[in-house]
């Protein structure tokens, strides 16, 4: 498989559903097709994660690798972007766990508890099924929130941008994006609750 | 089965949330980037400006502090206005005790030259030199290409006539000349005068003397001429004073001739350097004599 992966060397871009395609085909012209029109995006990604360049490079092969894998039976023709970030955000965050020399552990549990301010009573989430109803409910509780404050959360804890690189980014203050997050985590522990997630 | 912790929990939000956080970012990034743009340039245009207005201030000193023309002012008291091309007075030059005194209490620096002069004739300490009209001889030597102007700007001074005074006009041959040996113009006009008569006679003498006492040698010297040249006697008028005699028998018929600044050897205004091959030319003007 690491014969597939090709470093993006530029190129003209395919629509996401022909890259799908090749994927489905079985061609692995799809992996030069995704490193060329996703492959620095999906590096910032796992850089923003892990802080090593040389480890998000390899997030990002792998993260081709599992893509080869899931397509099919999964066909993300109308996101693919966003199914490569899940990938390399999920590959990104086991490689920091795993590998104590990176030192993003206390980073990642910084951020554990941060979200668990507001789902930390969730029942255990045994199944995909529950995974995606959860994720479904944040997903309406975000659709609720004017688009800067979506922002600043889905990038702080979906992105895991640091408060600096997203005041940095938006252009407002560090407070501000601390008081937004807060407001926010403490809107989504009382959306939860209403909906009846939190125990 | 798995556990998920709540971080991997947003691993299922929606796709569209993802993209639109992503290009959110990217936007933001562009905005970010316009405005620092702005204020770079913003800077760069504030520096530039900053450095425009650095440069014209500094020439416009320059071009102001710059002496173009010069008048000499001596009775006893030897002093020299250098004025700039707009006629102000941009630094005094004093050549004898008397004159730093008088200066050391005026303030003549950045007057237009008319008012200079006038404050000048008009304190008392300079006019004390001036009022006795038998040893004291006022007289102004003007370097300069606008001659006319200062000569009328000078005659319309208050104390001009009330002392009697007299312009001369000469050259930056001479001033140079003048300012190397320490001596004011005209004294070293009188000086060269002189000379011609009495070849001993040293420049550092003649700016210890008075314009008077200077005046009455170069008139002794010229009467005793007159005496062995008996022809001219006739036209000679008994009367004159000896500043007349030093015109006349020097620069005769000058009085109607008018010198440019070119003659002068002053430079045109505007690249205001100063050369000079031509001959020395004199003009006298009279006072009240």
């Amino acid at each position: 498989m690491k014969a597939l992966i090709i470093k993006n060397k530029g190129g003209i871009s395919l629509e996401d559903d022909k890259i799908v395609q090749l994927f489905l085909s079985r061609d692995e012209e799809a992996i030069r097709k995704t490193s060329e029109k996703y492959g620095t995006r999906l590096r910032a990604v796992a850089l923003a994660i892990t802080s090593d360049y040389q480890t998000s490079e390899e997030c990002e092969n792998d993260t081709y690798v599992q893509a080869w894998n899931l397509i099919p039976p999964n066909e993300p023709k109308t996101y693919l972007y966003a199914f490569l970030a899940r990938i390399i955000r999920h590959i990104s965050i086991d490689r920091c766990r795993k590998e104590k020399t990176l030192k993003r552990g206390a980073f990642i549990t910084e951020l554990t508890e941060e979200m668990e301010m507001c789902i930390s009573a969730v029942k255990d989430l045994e199944s995909e099924l529950e995974a995606k109803e959860l994720g479904a409910a944040i997903s309406k509780f975000l659709r609720s929130l004017p688009k800067e404050k979506r922002v600043i959360f889905v990038r702080r804890y979906f992105f895991m941008d640091s408060v600096a690189e997203i005041s940095k980014r938006c252009a407002i203050s560090e407070s501000k994006v601390k008081t937004v997050l807060f407001r926010v985590r403490k809107e989504l522990r009382e959306y939860l609750k209403k909906e009846g997630y939190l125990i | 089965m798995m556990k998920r912790d709540a971080l991997e929990v947003m691993e299922f939000i929606d796709s569209d949330i993802i993209d639109e956080a992503d290009m959110y970012i990217n936007k933001s990034i562009t905005d970010k980037q316009v405005v620092s743009l702005r204020k770079r340039m913003l800077k760069v245009t504030s520096w530039a400006a900053c450095l425009v207005l650095v440069f014209l201030t500094v020439a416009g000193v320059r071009v102001y502090a710059k002496p173009v023309s010069h008048i000499g002012i001596d009775v006893n008291p030897s002093l020299e206005l250098c004025l700039n091309r707009w006629n102000y007075v941009v630094e005094v030059k004093t050549y004898n005790a008397e004159a730093r005194e008088i200066c050391d209490n005026l303030n003549l620096k950045h007057k237009y030259y008319a008012n200079a002069v006038n404050e000048l004739l008009c304190d008392d300490k300079f006019s004390s030199y001036c009022k006795d009209d038998e040893t004291a001889d006022l007289t102004f030597t003007i370097v300069a290409n606008n001659c006319d102007d200062l000569q009328d700007g000078i005659k319309a001074c208050n104390g001009y006539e009330e002392n009697h005074g007299a312009i001369y006009f000469s050259d930056v041959n001479t001033m140079e000349k003048a300012h190397e040996s320490n001596c004011s113009i005209g004294k070293y006009v009188a000086y060269e005068e002189l000379k011609k008569y009495d070849p001993d006679v040293s420049v550092n003498d003649c700016a210890d003397m008075t314009m008077h006492e200077l005046h009455e040698m170069i008139d002794n010297h010229h009467s005793e001429g007159h005496n062995s040249d008996s022809h001219e006697d006739e036209n000679h008028d008994s009367n004159n004073h000896g500043v007349d005699e030093y015109d006349t028998h020097n620069f005769s018929g000058a009085n109607d001739e008018k010198i440019t600044g070119s003659d002068c050897g002053l430079p045109d205004t505007k690249d205001g350097t100063f050369t000079n091959d031509k001959s020395e030319k004199h003009e006298h003007e009279h006072g009240h004599h």
